[in-house]
């Protein structure tokens, strides 16, 4: 029994020790690990890779090397490496370079450490495993990448808006606005012409938004103006309204034409003033027949005027002159009346011609008086005027191109047509030596008394 | 003879018992110096460092820093103090609070937010008018012991909150009755001196978040309506960020859990508490905290007790893992959120 009892407690003794030993060796064994792996642990730490790099690096070369690397997604109207470079240059370089871990950006294969000059971020460096592994599956690092600083999320950023007319050339930054960035193609325009109403497409506003941009910002139109901006940008959003360049019409045509402007027949309701013109004071001549001259006047077009006529006949009427949209419609020439009336016309404009181009002569003054219709403004104006002589004594006009067009006629008695020249003045007196050219053009109204014409208005239409 | 060796049967199974419980106890004791050897005089000095600085945070086992290494040793594993340290001022024109039609919609008006960045795991809560935060206290220092967040948010009928300032916890068994430096509630000193300068977090009139040393009678006179002051035992001020300029002399602690209150530049104030000591999480160095921060914009931001004292509450409940092993602590002051529509202003 004793035996037993000493066996037991020989067992039992041997089981403690060899438990205490595996415990022991178990300890031993996980200080051991621990010891290692803090061993490899710090012989992994990336923050001496990083550390390290900014030591070798001052801040200038860190800058260069983000400068170099600038990726920034930013619109065509702005340069990345150059918006860099402004942040950069309201930062003070002087200060201590730090850095912080960016949980965000890295993940198993990537470190990001983000590196700051005192409190701006001017970049971040990028880690990546080296091959090797001490163990625990912990690897050293080596540094792949210096980024540029996400400044982009940083610094405060607008958005622009330009309302402008469709078809009108927009910059931004000196750089074309294209269709692309048209987000609305159709705003009416709420102020709108009848004529402009009726254009299909009419005139309209297309809108612009481009964003976000983080730096200056001008916008300019066409003509190279720059705009500024309507109210302030509290809510993130710079706006422009570019005011639409708007063309003035002035049409002057005999009532029986049809007149068309980019298209669109202007009616009695355009008509701004009516005149007999040329005709006035010659009813008795006229013999009741139409010949109003009608007056259009058209504002605020947005759209380049194209202006058209056609007389009863469907016929297409050039306008004799056309000036800063300012046209003059005649009816056009028909050949009987200009077989008829042209040696009169032509006799009488000589007879002007070779008078105020000269000094006073008494037979270049009768030869013109007794082709004129006396009795008439006209007559009155050439026999009373002094102007002409001494006019013309201190001036010599040498014409040119002479045309007579639209010969037309207006009843029996009365036909009109135009003259249209050019002529060189040049003032020849003491105190005046100039010369110049004008482009001129004469209505002129003929009627006939005893079987000859006579010329008994003229106005003048154009003169430049 | 028969009764004598049925006694001594049955004493044997007793003392073998206690014979296996010492030998395994003696040898996971020994397994653990062996392990904190390892980790206090083992080949990482970073990972000694971090260790000691964690261990020296807390109140309760902090002479574990003291087993294999002496004060002298220690010394350069300190954090750095800044108790001297004259701290920037924060800038007020860096924030602009919104207002009016500009003011987030009350929906959005406190957003919880769930961390887990890396190691660290927590709650982040944006309280997007910082007026709506107050800091509330116990009931009455000294006399009584401190109130747990959850009775000190529903004492304010508020509906989140996070723990404040620190306490008198002499090896962690303060009561939270007596707070460590000093308190402003509603414009009034109501503890510490004022012509002491302390690592204060407080929120002013307009609800602008100054971190930052100044003596009581300076933060008045700044106007701080609701504020504390925070200081690690080894020193480490509460300042983390001013004026987004990290402030790296009170980085140095170790792994904890953590409660910091920050602010961005649009006036939301973020109201963070990392949690530690578990499995899931050891916790977060005062550099997570700031890197945590400033991923979600903060301008200023200061450091408020944590470790055992880190505590989130929210709609009643206490949301994050509080790392106290008794249940959650009773404490002196916590930042309230107060209900939408209500604000100190």
């Amino acid at each position: 029994m004793a035996e037993e009892n000493r066996r037991r407690k020989d067992r039992w003794g041997l089981f403690l020790l060899i438990w205490t030993l595996v415990l022991l060796l178990i300890g031993a064994g996980c200080c051991f690990v621990l010891y290692q792996y803090l061993s490899v642990y710090e012989d992994t730490r990336p923050e001496p890779v990083v550390e390290a790099y900014l030591a070798e690096n001052n801040t200038e070369q860190l800058l260069t090397a983000a400068r170099n690397n600038v990726r920034l997604e930013v619109t065509e109207f702005e340069d990345a490496s150059d918006l860099f470079d402004a942040y950069l240059s309201s930062i003070d370089t002087d200060r201590s370079l730090t850095y912080r871990f960016s949980s965000k950006d890295s993940d198993d294969q990537h470190l990001v450490y983000i590196i700051y000059c005192g409190n701006s971020e001017i970049c971040s460096l990028v880690l990546i495993p080296e091959d090797d592994s001490p163990g625990f599956d912990r690897h050293h690092w080596k540094i792949s990448d210096v980024r540029c600083a996400p400044i982009t999320e940083m610094l405060p950023s607008l958005n622009v808006v330009v309302d402008a007319l469709a078809g009108e050339e927009l910059s931004l930054n000196d750089i074309v606005l294209t269709a692309d960035y048209i987000t609305d193609s159709d705003i009416p325009i709420p102020d709108l012409n009848k004529v402009e109403s009726s254009l299909s497409p009419e005139p309209h506003l297309v809108r612009y938004e481009v964003g976000p941009l983080y730096g200056e910002i001008k916008v300019s139109d066409e003509r190279g103006n720059t705009l500024s901006p309507v109210g302030d940008a509290a809510d993130g959003t710079l706006r422009f309204s570019v005011s639409a360049e708007t063309h003035s019409l002035r049409i002057r045509t005999p009532e029986d034409l049809h007149v068309f402007v980019n298209g669109v027949e202007l009616g009695p309701e355009d008509v701004v003033s009516s005149t007999l013109g040329v005709l006035e004071g010659l009813d008795v001549y006229t013999q009741g027949a139409s010949c109003l001259t009608n007056i259009y006047e058209l504002n605020g077009l947005y759209t380049v005027p194209t202006v058209t006529a056609v007389d009863a006949e469907g016929r297409n009427v050039t306008p004799v002159a056309a000036a800063e949209n300012n046209f003059t419609f005649f009816h056009p020439g028909d050949a009987v009346t200009e077989e008829i009336l042209r040696p009169s016309a032509e006799q009488f404009f000589n007879a002007y011609m070779d008078y105020s181009a000269h000094a006073y002569d008494a037979t270049r003054y009768y030869n013109l008086l007794n082709r004129i219709l006396p009795k008439t403004y006209l007559y009155e104006y050439v026999s009373t005027s002094d102007q002409a002589m001494y006019w013309a004594s201190g001036t010599s006009t040498e014409y040119k191109d002479l045309r007579y067009e639209n010969f037309h006629k207006v009843s029996d008695y009365c036909c009109t047509c135009t003259v249209i020249y050019s002529a060189d003045m040049t003032a020849t007196s003491w105190y005046e030596q100039y010369s110049y050219s004008l482009e001129n053009a004469y209505e002129l109204a003929f009627v006939s008394e005893r079987g000859n014409w006579y010329c008994a208005a003229m106005n003048v239409i154009t003169a430049s | 003879m028969s009764s004598s060796v049925s006694s001594r049967k049955k004493r044997h199974p007793v003392g073998r018992f206690f014979a296996f419980l010492g030998v395994t106890l003696l040898c996971l004791i020994l397994t653990l110096l062996g392990l904190i050897w390892v980790l206090e005089r083992g080949p990482s000095p970073t990972v000694t460092a971090m260790f000691t600085r964690s261990v020296r945070e807390t109140s309760a086992i902090r002479w574990i820093s003291n087993i294999f290494l002496s004060e002298e040793e220690l010394e350069s594993y300190k954090s750095v103090s800044t108790e001297n340290t004259v701290t920037e001022a924060v800038n007020t024109s860096l924030i602009h609070i919104a207002e009016g039609t500009e003011a987030v919609p009350v929906s959005e008006a406190v957003k919880l937010v769930d961390i887990a960045e890396g190691t660290c795991k927590g709650k982040l809560l944006i309280v997007s008018d910082p007026k709506q935060v107050i800091l509330g206290t116990s009931d009455q220092f000294v006399k009584q012991p401190g109130l747990q967040l959850t009775d000190m948010v529903a004492k304010y009928d508020g509906i989140a909150g996070i723990n404040a300032g620190g306490f008198n916890d002499e090896n962690g068994s303060g009561n939270g009755g007596i707070p460590q430096g000093l308190v402003i509630v509603n414009g009034e000193l109501i503890w510490g001196d004022g012509t002491i300068p302390y690592h204060m977090v407080g929120l002013d009139a307009d609800g602008i978040l100054h971190v930052g040393s100044m003596t009581g009678n300076a933060a008045l006179e700044q106007g701080i309506q609701w504020a504390v002051s925070f200081i690690t035992h080894d020193g480490l001020a509460s300042s983390l960020i001013i004026n987004g300029e990290v402030q790296r002399q009170n980085l140095g602690g170790g792994v904890n859990p953590r409660t910091a209150l920050g602010q961005r530049a649009d006036g939301a104030l973020l109201l963070l508490v990392l949690d530690g000591r578990s499995i899931n999480t050891l916790g977060a160095t005062m550099q997570d905290v700031v890197n945590i921060m400033l991923e979600y914009g903060a301008v200023n931001a200061g450091n408020l007790d944590g470790g055992s004292s880190s505590v989130m509450v929210y709609n009643g409940e206490i949301i994050n893992h509080c790392a106290s092993v008794t249940g959650p602590r009773r404490i002196p002051t916590g930042f309230i959120v107060l209900k939408e529509g209500a604000s100190h202003g």
